[in-house]
């Protein structure tokens, strides 16, 4: 009886620190990409529509496959298939857009993100249900696409309705339709789920499966649900490619390097590889800064194949201090 | 506990500050066309957009635009952007040259079409766009090219010849639905219209060089052909020929620098050019449009025949002693290009 176990209580923290743990890395990301669009500003002789437009439609397909790879990422799995995914929806919607007005194109994008979301579901049913790592499944399935999509379109070709174009991506002076799009990807699909109990069993699985299904989540009805989402906002980036290029390219080396560029700007955007912590905003927030680099390279007059190296130490850099930090709150 | 969290935002963000002012710190001034004072013409800014990085032929028709650039005299400044892609990545790059305010641009162009939306905006901008090697269907564009379809006769008609209008010819081709590679295969079919007694083998190479002699080897390993017909990747089929213990053949090619050495050493074959000065003769061009000079859309350059049987001590001449193997050899383009030989050696733009 004289053995009383003591446990130290939890300090009750300030709304300041509360603030700091949940959103400090958000507000420097967000800092970090004024810094660079003021810079990028100073650089031409003109900062006005068409440079913003040109940084918003370039970034717009790389920041939703940046959201599409951090909703598995939070929920403590990996998508490979994101990449593949987008060149995938490139081509199938490329191939059925082809020749059609404005009405046609918009039904074929809502059955393209069906489409996108039923298949990324299947690849966390399949994981669910044979036990098999996703990070392996979605892998096989990231070689299948690809060549699927060469299958429907032969090569490079297919094509968009010119009104559809302007739809997404707007004219060369408009930045506002890419920047609508992030919007409603961010506003319309991921904050209702954030909130709901859904949303929280995702951030639950991704902290600590054991505890998840103790406390009561379905934790394989969350991962399938959590791949679907993933599947909507890959499908989105690739309509997006579809009418940045106004046609379909169905190389699976674009799916590859759209997938590496989409996990860097998760990364830098403060979304933990180990899953459960950081939202979709940040990710977002990075691809702008990461697609920022080389055009600034060009205006210093560096070789921009030189961006890709300053991307690595950045990111390399983030991750460090990002672990070190951790490591510090771990010990604290 | 609280004291070390602190440590650890403050030190995240410090770092973060560091990276960008780190990068801030060589931000130089924009340097804009300046303005003339009197009624000169302003010196222009030149865009360069290229989608092959470190590949020989590209870099050296890069030189050739900057060397032309500094020899016309009314360049600037010329801006490389030089990335390895596809069409995506090129009109983002285009868009950033444009932004940084070029007025002549010259691209070779990953696709024929896709760029046309971006290469109609920088025409609205005022930018004079020049598409070099492969051709663009934007109205708006000049177009600079070699003809391949001439190139893909003149070699088929020379190797005839050199076999006496018949046998075995190994017909080496590049990428399968590259533009270059259509044009050549129907100049072949039409030098062969002559020469019914050739037949073909045909084999992809995809341009590349050691590929192309693999497949030479095997080829020659299994058969003695007559000649071989290759779309560029000619001194490996030469060194494949020795490898496969078969007599030597003639062989067909451009003007790569190990090809115009073995030609003048008195290995038989000829030599179709397909110049990447290219580059030097579409900036030309370009600063002609931009000076409000009429000047027709598109710009044929026609290739020159050299033979090892005529032409020995003219490839003697043509071969670049100091640099590679795969390097192009041809310096110039009569009437197109103005810089000297040591311009291009130099592969220095004007204020580099």
């Amino acid at each position: 009886m004289s053995d009383t176990v003591l446990t130290a209580l939890p300090t009750p923290s300030t709304p300041l620190a509360r603030f700091r743990t949940r959103y400090g890395w958000l507000v420097a990301i967000a800092a970090l990409l004024v810094v660079m669009l003021a810079w990028r500003a100073s650089q031409v002789p003109v900062f006005g529509g068409f440079q913003v437009r040109t940084i918003a439609a370039g970034s717009l397909a790389v920041g939703l496959l940046a959201m599409s790879a951090a909703v598995v990422i939070i929920a403590g799995g990996f998508n490979f298939a994101v990449g593949s995914m987008l060149v995938f929806i490139n081509c199938f919607s490329a191939w059925l857009m082809q020749g059609r007005d404005l009405l046609v194109c918009l039904l074929i994008a809502v059955l393209s993100i069906v489409v996108a979301a039923a298949v990324s579901a299947l690849i966390g049913w399949i994981s669910v249900v044979s036990g098999i790592p996703d990070i392996v499944v979605s892998l096989a399935v990231s070689f299948a696409l690809p060549g699927v999509a060469l299958l429907l379109l032969g090569g490079p070709g297919g094509g968009t309705s010119p009104a559809f174009v302007d739809l997404v991506v707007g004219g060369f002076s408009n930045p506002w339709p890419s920047l609508i799009w992030l919007a409603v990807a961010l506003l319309v699909v991921w904050v209702p789920l954030r909130r709901s109990r859904i949303g929280k069993a995702i951030y639950a699985i991704g902290s600590s499966r054991p505890a998840a299904f103790l406390s009561g989540v379905d934790v394989g009805r969350t991962k399938i649900i959590a791949y679907a989402f993933s599947g909507v906002l890959a499908g989105m980036a690739g309509l997006a490619t579809t009418a940045y290029t106004a046609s379909g390219e169905p190389r699976a080396s674009i799916g590859l390097s759209m997938l590496l560029s989409a996990v860097a700007s998760v990364v830098l955007g403060g979304v933990a590889l180990s899953g459960g912590v950081g939202g979709l905003l940040g990710p977002v927030l990075a691809a702008f800064v990461l697609s920022l680099i080389p055009a600034i390279m060009l205006g210093l007059g560096v070789d921009p194949n030189t961006a890709e190296t300053v991307r690595g130490v950045i990111l390399i850099a983030v991750v460090m201090v990002g672990g070190w930090v951790q490591l510090r709150r771990d010990h604290a | 506990m609280k004291r070390s969290r602190t440590i650890g935002s403050v030190l995240a963000g410090s770092v973060i500050l560091a990276l960008t002012s780190a990068c801030t710190g060589g931000a130089g001034t924009p340097a804009g066309p300046t303005t003339g004072g009197g009624g000169a013409a302003k010196p222009l800014v030149v865009g360069v957009s290229n989608t092959l990085a470190g590949n020989g032929w590209r870099e050296t028709m890069i030189c050739s635009i900057k060397a032309e650039a500094l020899a016309s005299g009314k360049v600037d400044k010329v801006v490389v952007v030089s990335r390895n892609g596809g069409p995506t990545e090129q009109i983002q790059d285009l868009q950033n040259l444009i932004s940084q305010g070029v007025n002549v641009l010259i691209v070779n162009p990953s696709d024929p079409e896709k760029l046309n939306a971006v290469i109609a905006e920088a025409a609205k901008q005022g930018i004079t766009v020049v598409a070099v090697d492969s051709s663009v269907t934007a109205p708006e564009a000049h177009v600079v090219t070699n003809d391949q379809v001439a190139w893909g006769k003149l070699q088929m008609d020379a190797l005839a010849e050199m076999i006496g209008g018949k046998g075995d010819v190994l017909y080496m081709r590049g990428i399968q639905g590259v533009a270059a590679d259509t044009d050549r295969d129907e100049g072949v079919k039409e030098s062969l219209k002559k020469y019914p007694g050739i037949t073909l083998k045909e084999v992809w190479t995809g341009w590349d060089y050691t590929k192309g002699g693999e497949q030479a080897v095997q080829e020659f390993t299994a058969k003695q052909y007559d000649a071989v017909w290759t779309t560029g990747t000619d001194f490996t089929a030469v060194n494949a020929i020795k490898t496969a213990n078969r007599n030597p053949v003639p062989v067909g090619g451009q003007e790569s620098n190990e090809f115009v050495k073995q030609l003048s050493e008195g290995t038989k074959g000829v030599i179709v050019t397909n110049p990447a000065v290219i580059g030097g003769a579409a900036l030309t061009v370009g600063l002609k449009v931009a000076g409000g000079e009429k000047v027709d859309r598109d710009f044929k350059i026609t290739p020159v025949v050299y033979t090892s049987d005529k032409d020995a001590a003219k490839l003697k001449e043509m071969y670049v002693p100091n640099k590679d193997q795969t390097y192009n050899a041809t310096i110039s383009i009569d009437g197109l290009t103005t810089y000297t030989r040591d311009q291009l050696m130099a592969c220095k733009g004007p204020g580099e």
